[in-house]
């Protein structure tokens, strides 16, 4: 019984760390960006992008400090979602915005369209 | 004729520049070995490319620094350098001067800012120096065995310290009415509480027999009590035995702002640490002195200098909304040597999105004929957030399918960016170098 926990508990802590992002590339408000795969038609990560406004990112502008990615705050603060972390073969990181249903963004997106929303007179 | 005219263009470009733009990569060699590497030293090929959580940039450019010393000692000495990365985390918390007054104020404005956000570069430096560095898989470990980042954690520590101010002012209660008979006075709630207890009470334990040992008792059933605490919010994951526990735990915390870094130096005891060696001291390079070399493009030379000198990554501080914005961005409004004024957004808020990285190459690009440099940021490996200005050759070839690409049109690899020094210049207001 004992070997049996100790075993699931393993395989969990094995599920929960070994996330490796699945992504293609999608057309969404004239922006080309990388979405998880699951996200067929609509899902949260897409939505997230057709959303995101220029008031949202003056909203988040109080907690971007220390040089924080406005990405990641977009992710927590405007969308209350998580933020997944991923390292590649060689310890690399990278982060990505895991919504509700599932479906993930890499937060470097939300930086891109940051930049994108800004150049919009 | 030919070789006339290719002379004549290399003196142009160089006396284009006041300064020499050596092809330097610390991380790797440039592709296909052309232009040949400068770099005595490749110190940086070892290192991971990080994705910082919280405010902390300056803690990540020092932890990248001090990896790099380290790993520039291996290479003096024929070794591949080792693949450990310094942890950032581990520096900002124990470095004392990046702590504002305010401490941890998780519920004055509905948000956690924790004090160690926002510091100096040199100063997490000196910190490396001191305690030397947490190897980052140690932390990562500890964080992902409870199931936590660095800031859920630091949250839950938050909740801890909730608890603790309750719990002390419950003992202050106890003790300042203990006090006040033996001393005939209150107790001032400013007053250090262990050192009033321990010190004070040990100098009239011989007037006062026995009572010394009670409050010491009672101020360690105290600690007793905050561990238990720590177990109920974090669990069996809180790896720390109740005697380590006692052994490093100052009862100062009772008094001062809450002493994350007793919690880390315990989870990295000393033996697991990496030594960083160095020789030299962390220098500051600001706008007083760039103003005072009376040299142009000062920020530029005093990079490519120090690259160029030690094979080490340079620290910067500079706008990082150069990044989203462009080459044309201007964050600095003022730079003289009694002011830096940055650029304020339409509703007065300061537009610059101050940042710190490490500058690991410089290539000079003969494509525009200017000088760029390399700046390694800690936004993860990735090119996303800066494909708008700064494509990787996926996102060049995307916007440029007919054009042959040259490795001088490729701006991001992996997460770092390669920016003209010009542009770059604009916005740097301080460069940090061993």
């Amino acid at each position: 019984m004992k070997i049996l926990v100790s075993l699931s508990l393993l395989i969990f802590s094995i599920n929960v760390y070994s996330f490796i992002p699945k992504l293609v590339t999608k057309k969404i408000n004239n922006y080309k960006v990388e979405i998880s795969i699951n996200c067929k038609q609509k899902c949260h990560a897409s939505e997230a992008v057709e959303k995101l406004t220029k008031e949202h990112i003056q909203k988040v502008r109080p907690y971007v400090f220390g040089g924080k990615a406005v990405g990641d705050v977009i992710c927590r603060k405007i969308f209350k979602a998580k933020v997944k972390y991923y390292k590649d073969n060689k310890k690399n990181e990278q982060h990505f915005c895991l919504f509700k249903d599932g479906s993930y963004i890499p937060v470097g997106e939300f930086d891109y369209i940051e930049s994108e929303l800004a150049a919009k007179k | 004729m030919r070789t006339v005219f290719i002379i004549s263009i290399f003196l142009f470009s160089t006396s284009a520049l006041s300064f020499t733009c050596p092809n330097i990569r610390l991380d790797k060699d440039f592709p296909g070995g052309k232009p040949v590497n400068k770099a005595k030293y490749k110190t940086m090929q070892s290192a991971r490319v990080q994705n910082q959580d919280l405010g902390i940039c300056y803690a990540y450019s020092a932890a990248q620094i001090a990896d790099a010393v380290r790993h520039k000692r291996q290479l003096e000495k024929g070794k591949k350098p080792d693949s450990r990365t310094a942890s950032p985390v581990f520096l900002a918390v124990n470095t004392r001067a990046a702590w504002d007054e305010k401490g941890l104020y998780y519920k004055s404005n509905g948000d956690p800012h924790f004090p160690f956000e926002g510091g100096h570069l040199c100063d997490a430096f000196e910190t490396a120096g001191r305690l030397g560095t947490c190897p980052k898989d140690k932390m990562d470990t500890f964080f992902d065995s409870n199931k936590l980042n660095e800031e859920t954690f630091f949250e839950k520590l938050l909740q801890v310290e909730e608890n603790l101010k309750i719990k002390r002012n419950d003992i202050n209660k106890i003790f300042v009415k203990e006090v006040s008979e033996i001393y005939e006075r209150p107790i001032s709630e400013k007053e250090n509480l262990y050192e009033f207890f321990v010190n004070k009470a040990t100098a009239v334990k011989d007037s006062i027999t026995g009572r010394n040992n009670e409050i010491v008792a009672c101020t360690y059933s105290a600690i007793d009590e905050l561990y238990d605490s720590f177990k109920d919010v974090f669990g069996d994951a809180f790896k720390i035995n109740r005697f380590l526990f006692k052994k490093f735990f100052s009862p100062d915390m009772f008094d001062n702002t809450f002493e994350i870094s007793f919690i880390f130096q315990a989870i990295c005891p000393k033996e697991d640490r990496l030594k960083v060696n160095t020789g030299s001291s962390c220098n500051i390079y600001d706008v007083k002195k760039s103003i005072a070399s009376g040299k142009s493009f000062p920020f530029t030379q005093k990079i490519i200098e120090e690259l160029k000198a030690d094979s080490l990554p340079v620290g910067i501080s500079y706008c990082s909304k150069i990044l989203s914005r462009g080459p044309t961005y201007d964050g600095i409004t003022t730079k003289t040597s009694s002011s830096l004024k940055f650029k304020k957004t339409e509703n007065g808020k300061n537009d610059c999105g101050n940042h710190a990285s490490v500058i690991t190459g410089s290539r000079w690009n003969p494509k525009t004929s200017s000088c760029e440099l390399l700046v390694r940021n800690s936004w993860g490996a990735q090119c996303k957030s800066y494909k708008k200005h700064f494509p990787s050759k996926k996102y060049y070839k995307e916007k440029n399918p007919d054009k042959t690409l040259s490795q001088f049109d490729i701006k991001c690899e992996n997460g770092s960016i390669w920016i003209d020094y010009k542009a770059l210049e604009k916005n740097v207001y301080r460069v940090q170098h061993l």
